[in-house]
């Protein structure tokens, strides 16, 4: 008796499965499985664009419609990773425009993204509907003109925190009138003006639009007009929100704003003015989401704000909100479940002394349902650490960033090892953790006990010696990306793990101690993993013993690649070939 | 100059000794001091040079520099007010520390003063070039030797004469070259590609197209030489 499923079968069940672990999962069950798996797979994610091939990709899935891919790694964002280092979208975009023309979305994160890709997107995908790019760079407006004017499907056009070369603001009257799909449009990182009759149009012939995030120069004024041409809004990003406006243009905005009844997530408003913070109380209710990172005002006027904010579940605001501001956050925002804080000066010198880890203590209290924080302030305590993860052990993501490095527990001047012990002992769920102030290797044994679901982890100016990356890789069964920058590690406890780094997707370690010699070694014993150097002072001959500058190792199916810049050296598995720098010019 | 750090091998390396450990507790008392070790910061000069940390050999002896000691080590680099500034530290993405910037700058902003203590560490040099940018404008300078390309905001200058001054003053504290001695060469490329000489144009022009700056040093062309 054949007990086989047959594949049609097969394939109507895997049309419910949607995550993509799952997927992967479904995959390793048997060779059919694998088969009716991968011709059913639409959304495919590569979440590090060296790990495999482009070709391989999409070899293997023929009915992908959506392609998302990472490429820099994360400490990029904080400008470790040099100008060059890699991570181009080009060679997938060429591989795609052959291979799967059918490609719908794109969604790329700190990429290279050139015109060119640009003009390739627009060229070679007929149907394509979505492009989100956060933090990516390379590309200039003329690039978004080539995708406005040919795609004629368009329905997601999201720039995230993008560099882009801004020529001015004439890509936007290139989406042709009879682009009617539009959903969603993100220009907020863009520097230049954009011609308000066109976006006007652009909107007043969108009626499917949900979300609009608009860059600063967008006027109050201009606000008004395009926030009356879509009331239908579920997500805004204004403009700058600190023009003077005389009093029956303020009514108007103020009008035009009751009317936006569906909106649920509120971003931008550059320098607001406090006296324009009550134009946006009849939005407040049925706000889940709202962004306060460039919302200059002080904690009164916030807090008057957020205390009508009830049904709010992402708050992100600066440190100008205070201990008191928090106090008010957590009586009046039950359904918070993410918080993150920032400072609101650019230097440590800066941070807003009102801000402490009480603050944070008072959220986590009244909050039942917070689970991720993100955290900046001057100094914290051990016992705060030790009340939020007693108030909190559904924390799922804890990035504290102590601003002063190597700064103690201001109240005994001890480490705090115990404190973020508390945190990894009673948060059993938690996946994410950022650790910051005085640490000896105490802490990260504490880590690599308790931290078992632990995927991701960013330490700095931490840690005595080897111990602490020993206890991190051999404890953190769980772990997938590590990135480390100036803590004072050697080669061993590195050589000794060598195994755990095919387990992980990455690890970054910049101004550490650890050794050419050991970069070759490690290499040579891991045919799955890349071993890069990176290294802008060279010396002019490189002993075994000389430490490098910055390390990125990753897990990937595709050997050393062939991009890199004249600063990255990898390490070649053939001993006799030793290191080169597979530039292609 | 010497790292005053205590040098052991971590307890438990085994005979490799590959690695070295450094028992901060044991030397410092203050955070401060701590993080001054880091980074080979105490002993500080008035110019804040930062020595390249540690090259050790096998024994755990720090080895010769064979190279330039003043070049700067990927951990802190110089902002154009000449100090000293760890790199990604802290760790804000580059659009709200443009944002931020922008604040600090910005001698006319509402909230520049508002009830909070700020610490500007170079008063006369902040008061010289604040004004309101309606954006940052960063450019890229590349010197003749110097490994990485550094940025400038052009738009926190006011004349030819402030940038390159600044410029000179920021790349000086990089390279062991006496300024008064040493000739440089300024050249600006504009957003066509083509390549002026400082003084060609207004200010206010150039501030608004320039893409690229270049600088040599010692340059024996005169046409490189600088006009002021």
């Amino acid at each position: 008796m054949d007990l086989r499923l047959p594949s049609k079968v097969l394939e109507h069940i895997f049309s419910f499965v949607d995550s993509n672990e799952d997927r992967n999962s479904v995959s390793l069950v048997c060779k059919s499985w694998f088969e009716t798996e991968r011709l059913t797979r639409k959304r495919v994610f590569v979440r590090n664009c060296y790990a495999v091939t482009p070709a391989a990709v999409a070899r293997r899935f023929p009915e992908m419609r959506s392609l998302t891919l990472k490429g820099k790694p994360h400490f990029a964002d904080y400008n470790l990773v040099p100008d060059g280092w890699g991570g181009y979208a080009w060679p997938w975009i060429e591989a795609m425009a052959e291979k799967s023309p059918a490609l719908e979305e794109l969604r790329l994160k700190r990429m290279v993204v050139t015109d060119e890709c640009l003009e390739k997107i627009a060229a070679s995908f007929k149907e394509f509907k979505a492009l989100v790019l956060t933090s990516c760079e390379g590309f200039s407006t003329d690039g978004l003109a080539a995708i406005a004017v040919a795609c004629r499907n368009l329905r997601e056009l999201e720039l995230r925190e993008c560099i882009v070369e801004d020529l001015g603001g004439d890509w936007l009257s290139y989406f042709p009138e009879t682009l009617t799909s539009l959903v969603s449009l993100d220009f907020s990182c863009l520097d230049s003006e954009v011609k308000l009759s066109d976006l006007e149009l652009l909107v007043s012939r969108s009626p499917n639009l949900k979300s609009l995030k608009l860059n600063r120069d967008v006027s109050l004024d201009a606000l008004g007009s395009l926030l009356r041409l879509a009331p239908q809004l579920v997500e805004l990003g204004t403009g700058s929100f600190s023009d003077k406006l005389d009093q029956e243009a303020v009514s108007k905005l103020s009008q035009a704003f009751t009317e936006l009844k569906e909106l649920k997530s509120l971003s931008g408003l550059w320098d607001v003015l406090p006296e324009y913070i009550p134009l946006l109380y009849s939005v407040c209710p049925g706000l889940t989401s709202l962004n306060l990172s460039y919302a200059t005002v002080q904690m009164p006027d916030l807090v008057e704000l957020l205390s009508r904010c009830s049904n709010l579940q992402k708050l992100w605001v600066m440190d100008l909100i205070e201990d008191k501001g928090l106090e008010a956050v957590a009586s009046s925002c039950k359904e918070l479940r993410e918080l993150r804080v920032f400072p609101s000066g650019a230097d440590v010198d800066e941070t807003n002394v009102a801000l402490t880890e009480q603050g944070l203590v008072s959220v986590s209290e009244a909050c039942p349902n917070l689970e991720s924080v993100l955290y900046f302030c001057a100094q914290f305590t051990n016992e705060a650490l030790v009340t939020i993860a007693r108030n909190r052990p559904n924390l799922k993501c804890v990035r504290l960033c102590v601003m002063e490095p190597f700064a103690p527990d201001h109240k005994t001047q001890q480490p705090l090892d115990e404190g973020f012990k508390a945190i990894v002992e009673g948060c059993k769920g938690l996946q994410r953790l950022s650790v910051s102030g005085l640490l000896t290797d105490k802490a990260f044994e504490y880590i690599g006990t308790h931290g078992k679901k632990l995927r991701m982890l960013s330490i700095a100016f931490a840690g005595d010696s080897d111990l602490m990356l020993h206890h991190l890789l051999s404890g953190c069964e769980s772990l997938n990306k590590l990135e480390i920058r100036d803590c004072p590690f050697g080669d061993t406890a590195l050589l000794e793990n060598a195994a755990k780094l095919e387990t992980m997707r990455s690890l970054w370690m910049s101004s550490c101690g650890v050794s050419f010699g050991a970069c070759k070694l490690l290499s040579q014993k891991m045919p799955k993993l890349n071993v890069e150097v990176i290294d802008e002072h060279p010396l002019k001959t490189r002993p075994d013993s000389s430490p490098v500058e910055k390390i990125y190792i990753y897990r990937t199916l595709a050997g050393p690649r062939l991009d890199m810049p004249e600063f990255v050296w990898t390490i070649h598995k053939n001993p006799e070939i030793g290191v080169s720098n597979l530039a292609i010019e | 100059m010497e790292l005053d750090l205590d040098l052991s091998l971590s307890p438990h390396s085994n005979s490799s000794n590959f690695g070295f450990g450094f028992d901060l507790n044991k030397h410092l008392n203050t955070k401060e001091k701590r993080f001054e070790a880091m980074l080979g910061l105490e002993n500080m000069e008035e110019d804040c040079y930062v020595p390249k940390p540690s090259s050790f050999s096998l024994n755990g002896q720090p080895e010769k520099e064979d190279e330039d000691p003043l070049e700067s080590d990927s951990s802190v680099v110089y902002d154009e007010e000449g100090n000293c500034k760890v790199v990604g530290w802290p760790p804000i993405k580059s659009c709200m520390t443009k944002y931020l910037n922008y604040r600090h700058h910005s001698r006319n902003h509402p909230y520049h003063h508002h009830g909070r203590r700020i610490n500007i560490s170079n008063p006369a040099a902040t008061m010289e070039r604040v004004r309101r940018p309606t954006s940052s404008m960063y450019v890229k300078v590349k010197m003749d030797g110097v490994a990485i390309t550094r940025k400038v905001d052009i738009k926190i200058f006011d004349s030819y004469e402030s940038l390159t001054n600044s410029l000179i003053t920021m790349f000086s504290q990089y390279q062991d070259c006496d300024r008064e001695d040493t000739n440089f060469g300024f050249t600006f490329q504009g957003k066509e590609g083509d390549w002026l000489l400082p003084g060609d144009g207004p200010w206010k022009i150039f501030a608004e197209s320039v893409h690229r700056i270049s600088i040599t040093r010692d340059c024996p062309c005169p046409h490189t030489r600088l006009l002021f």
